[in-house]
């Protein structure tokens, strides 16, 4: 695989990084080996993982918050080992399950703290902060202390403050673990207003991959810290597309456990779920013939079938086939 | 111009952070008053009389100036603890600037926050206690050397802290017993080599010093000019000096084993 992402080409890049390696001490296996990536200028990478595969250590040695036993990470063309500064001050960061923010303080006092260690100037602080209460619908609450805050809130804020010097690059970590739907949602829609509006190159790791699919261009999938798979999220959708399509049976009520017992003996990987209140049976195959000798199964063992649908399987089925593959 | 943009968003973090926690502000002032007028009035028991104005005046300074420096240490030391869990201390570390320039900062205004403090609880005493102070300048920079060989323990201790994570606990054991072994409440004449090795610790020379001008007054010139001032301000440079090494040294160390974040 070579550096520049297989997304588009002719882009310039944000951050590349190169034969990454970190070995903690004390610990049995590196925490990430090997790896190498880059992002492009206004483009989103999903860093996705199983618990433990080194996501967050890799996030954490792209912005210098973690020395790596080898390798590089160039911000924008600065090394950030070296040159740290400079690559930093381009780069917001918002990590994992932390609060990033002090609790105790209101909103406004944190974007005034955060903004002046990151040496922007009084006024232009104090304009680009109010924005970006505005932005993020925060405006109300803007003396009001963080701990007050609702989770989702709070992440917005962590967000903003990571805003304040306008930089080109942005590191999410998690940025929607422990929200709602609906505050998850909100943060989806920011991240992709980010990247598509104010072109801002942003790198998230994420357990969800509702908001990978969403919101990412390329996607790197790592598993015991080394590479799975490095691929444009459509090339890696229609790959597996062409593996095979998925049928979804979607009937009326549940089947009884005989007849699921029965469906299962003559198709094994079949799965059944409640999708949207909805009880749907799933099955998965390159062949058109087979998938119609399941649909007709289902129907003789006695199922009502509301509705029969064929798409395509969703990056977390992907997700889950690539990493199964990799510790089987 | 950059550390004085920083200067002031401690400041005014600070300021607000005592607002926040206001209550445990005042409990905290109302705490050291009472524990010196406890421990003042058992010396007055225990010394059967003994115990002049003048004792308890040298008890009181020693005590202040003891009061400051444990506020600035351990505020310093526990912010860095508490601030790895919030997450807040890697963004700090992803400023644009070197990391012990914010903490210098920090550092200096919790000096002044709790220099703030030690002049009203020294009010309080001196009133309730109804002493006089002859206060002068050359004491006045006495102390401020003092503190500042404080903030290189501060520092040598943060470093600590960085690379070994839960220092809080002992570091508060190391400030507690400092009030005792720099004789800053009572006089330690009487064990030889604790007379020696105090020369050697944070804020030894500087609560000695003090004790001694109120004694006998020294102006500036005399000051500078012996031995002990000398002395002072050796220790504040070398504390200093040591502080920025020690820093640097637990700063590589925590980058190296992801320990600035909670893990
Ligand atoms: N500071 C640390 N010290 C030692 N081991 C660590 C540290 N941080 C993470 N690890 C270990 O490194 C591996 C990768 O962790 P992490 O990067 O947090 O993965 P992820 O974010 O994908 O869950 C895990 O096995 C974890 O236990
Ligand atoms: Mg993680």
């Amino acid at each position: 695989m070579t550096l520049a992402s297989p997304a588009q080409a002719a882009t310039s890049l944000a951050v590349t990084i190169r034969n990454l390696n970190k070995q903690y001490r004390a610990a049995p296996h590196p925490a990430v080996n090997n790896i190498s990536f880059a992002i492009l200028e206004g483009s989103v990478l999903a860093l996705l993982g199983p618990n433990g595969a080194g996501k967050t250590t890799t996030v954490k040695m792209i912005a210098g918050l973690v020395l790596p036993t080898s390798g590089d990470v160039d911000i924008l063309g600065c090394n950030v080992f070296s040159q740290r500064a400079q690559a930093i001050a381009h780069v917001g960061a918002v990590l994992e399950g932390a609060r990033n923010l002090y609790w105790r303080l209101s909103a406004w006092e944190n974007l005034l703290y955060f903004g002046s260690i990151r040496l922007v100037p009084r006024r232009q602080l104090i304009q680009r902060a109010d924005e970006l209460l505005a932005l993020f619908e925060l405006t109300a609450h803007k003396h009001q202390p963080v701990r007050e805050f609702s989770r989702g809130m709070q992440q917005k804020l962590a967000i903003a403050c990571s805003l304040l010097h306008d930089p080109a690059i942005l590191l999410l970590d998690e940025p929607t673990l422990g929200l709602d739907v609906k505050a998850a949602k909100t943060i989806e829609e920011i991240i992709g207003y980010l990247a598509s509006e104010r072109r801002k190159s942003i790198l998230l790791t994420t357990h969800q991959m509702h908001l990978a699919e969403e919101v990412a261009h390329d996607i790197f999938v790592m598993n015991e810290g080394v590479q799975v798979v490095y691929e444009s999220k459509e090339s890696l959708l229609k790959r597996f597309d062409m593996q095979g399509k998925i049928v979804d049976v979607e009937l009326s009520s549940s089947p009884a456990e005989e007849t699921l017992a029965q469906l299962r003996s003559a198709f094994p990987s079949v799965d059944q779920q409640m999708n949207g209140g909805i009880e749907t049976l799933s099955y998965s195959s390159h062949n058109q013939q087979e998938m119609l000798t399941f649909i007709n199964t289902v129907d003789t063992l006695g199922c009502r079938i509301d509705n029969i649908r064929y798409r395509r399987p969703t990056l977390e089925e992907v997700f889950l086939t690539l990493t199964e593959k990799k510790t089987t | 111009m950059k550390w004085v943009q920083i200067l002031v968003a401690e400041a005014r973090r600070e300021l607000h952070r005592s607002v926040a926690y206001r209550l445990e502000f005042v409990a905290d002032q109302v705490l050291f008053i009472l524990g010196f007028l406890l421990l003042s009035g058992l010396f007055y028991i225990l010394s059967d009389g003994g115990y002049t104005e003048k004792q308890q005046l040298m008890s009181l300074v020693g005590f202040i100036t003891w009061r400051v420096a444990d506020g600035v240490i351990l505020r310093s030391v526990s912010t860095i603890d508490e601030e790895t869990q919030w997450g807040t201390l890697e963004q700090i570390w992803l400023a644009p600037i070197p990391p012990r320039l914010v903490f210098f900062c920090r550092s200096t205004i919790i000096l002044v926050s709790y220099m703030l403090r030690a002049i009203f609880i020294a009010a309080i005493l001196l009133l309730s206690l109804r002493l006089t102070i002859h206060f002068s300048i050359s004491m006045f920079a006495v102390f401020l050397l003092a503190q500042f060989g404080v903030i290189g323990t501060a520092y040598i201790l943060m470093g600590l802290q960085l690379a070994f994570k839960r220092t809080v606990s002992l570091t508060l054991a190391f400030t507690t017993s400092l009030l005792f072994v720099t004789g800053a409440l009572a006089p330690i004449e009487h064990v030889y080599w604790l007379t020696i090795a105090v020369r050697f610790l944070p804020l030894g020379p500087g609560i000695h010093l003090l004790q001694a001008e109120i004694e006998q007054p020294l102006s500036m010139i005399h000051l500078w000019l012996s031995n002990e001032g000398i002395w002072l301000v050796c220790h504040s440079i070398v504390y200093l000096v040591l502080g920025q090494i020690v820093f640097a040294w637990g700063e590589r160390y925590a980058l190296n084993s992801g320990h600035l974040g909670q893990y």
